[in-house]
């Protein structure tokens, strides 16, 4: 969940509060449970590539669409050959299952920063010490990249490589060669970082501010309005009422 | 010095930023992992089981670096948020409920008895197991239920004997199996605290 180098216009007509979008998460993952039939899983998924050529994401919607068409085709042929494919079925099954949340994933990561995730969840009054640690959490995704190509790089020097055969022949000892340098170079940074924030003034009481105001504006709720109306119509799709 | 000891009994900015640090590794593992076990339902059910083998050193270090009520809650909070966002809230409930239990037994100890850790590590672990492997089942069900309505008719019933037959006893295997792999996890991560982290005086 890369967010640190997703840049939002709040001023765009296609800017959607990240409120909003969490209770389109909220909405998706009940969803999940109440949609059982195929097509009401192909349904959903078309209304979340609607969602995101709104929100500009083409090449997650094309992907997206790829991503059920072919998974619909695989449940499809494996249903109609019958047999132990039908074991492969389950898996493909699942996967196609989860194509909606595919689409939540790439929404939520692709048109949300980092700051306007933690501002949003700090309006929505979740305390201090989550949305510190979560702020700290998504700066820190891309750094763990470098820090373990590092340690990767240290232990080639030591002629100790870190690859499949090593990892199968001894894994505990592995493990300890990876954790330990990762975990004392993470509780070094944890105190630099620690005095950087209570320099930049963290600790002060009282509200956050923000560069970018949020706020709820009318396409705000029109959306939201979509969604849940969506949702209502797929559970009366479920339960047969157009069937 | 009185004044010091009442300070460290709230959380301050470097436990929130230690924890933050660590959730970050736990969560780019478990994404890792899932990516690379979820190519079948068979090997997913065992993913749990390695993440807690891997998580339980970085928990041992948190609850021994942090000490104070939320050295559980919290990361595992994050973890639920981080995954809930992407649709598993599945999970977030179940972390957060189990998080909750973790934390109250780690905090009976004072986070000092190593024996109340590792039992609130694995319950903890369980919750994480419960929630992530909760939607498979639901999922197959209905697989089967849809997949003997169609096409394939009668020798359907043999594959679900089949399948329900491996839902039981690969679900019993792989509780148990992140039971046992949490508890090598503490037991791991402890060893490594003596061996290098008390040595070095970071803790």
């Amino acid at each position: 969940m890369d967010q640190s180098f997703v840049m939002t216009n709040p001023h765009r007509i296609n800017h959607i509060d990240p409120r909003i979008k969490l209770i389109h998460t909220l909405i998706a993952g009940i969803l999940l449970f109440i949609v059982r039939s195929n097509a009401g899983v192909l349904l959903n998924v078309a209304l979340m590539v609607a969602v995101l050529l709104f929100l500009g994401l083409y090449g997650c919607a094309v992907r997206l669409t790829i991503y059920t068409t072919v998974l619909y085709g695989l449940t499809q042929l494996l249903a109609f050959t019958g047999g132990m494919a039908a074991f492969i079925g389950v898996t493909v099954y699942i996967f196609f299952k989860f194509a909606p949340v595919v689409g939540i994933y790439y929404m939520m990561t692709k048109s949300i920063s980092a700051s306007e995730l933690v501002n949003a969840l700090e309006k929505i009054g979740l305390p201090r010490a989550i949305t510190i640690t979560l702020a700290v959490t998504l700066r820190f995704m891309p750094t763990i990249g470098q820090e373990m190509s590092t340690i990767k790089d240290s232990m080639k020097i030591r002629n100790i490589p870190l690859n499949l055969w090593n990892v199968l022949k001894a894994p505990l000892m592995m493990m300890e060669f990876v954790m330990v340098p990762l975990m004392m170079r993470f509780v070094k940074v944890a105190e630099e970082l620690a005095a950087a924030a209570v320099v930049r003034g963290i600790e002060r009481p009282g509200r956050r501010g923000a560069l970018f105001k949020i706020k709820v504006r009318p396409q705000d709720f029109i959306y939201l309005l979509v969604v849940i109306l969506y949702a209502v119509f797929l559970y009366f799709f479920e339960s047969g009422v157009f069937g | 010095m009185e004044n010091n000891q009442a300070v460290k009994k709230k959380l301050g900015i470097k436990d929130f930023v230690l924890m933050g640090i660590f959730s970050a590794i736990m969560f780019a593992l478990a994404m890792v992992l899932m990516f690379i076990t979820g190519v079948t339902p068979a090997v997913y059910l065992f993913y749990p089981a390695i993440f807690a083998l891997i998580c339980g050193p970085l928990f041992m270090l948190i609850a021994v670096k942090v000490q104070k009520f939320g050295a559980f809650l919290i990361p595992s909070a994050i973890m639920g948020i981080l995954l809930g966002l992407m649709g598993a809230q599945t999970l977030l409930i179940t972390v957060i409920v189990f998080g909750i239990i973790a934390e109250l037994i780690a905090n009976s100890g004072k986070y000092q008895d190593y024996k109340r850790i590792s039992i609130a590590y694995i319950v903890l672990m369980l919750g994480f197991y419960a929630g992530d492997i909760a939607p498979i089942y639901v999922f197959t069900d209905w697989y089967i239920q849809q997949a003997t309505g169609g096409v394939a008719g009668a020798d359907m019933t043999y594959l679900n004997s089949l399948i329900g037959v491996a839902k039981s006893w690969l679900g019993a295997l792989s509780v148990i199996s992140c039971l046992i792999t949490a508890f090598l996890g503490t037991v791991i991560g402890k060893r490594i605290l003596k061996k290098h982290f008390e040595k070095a005086g970071l803790i």
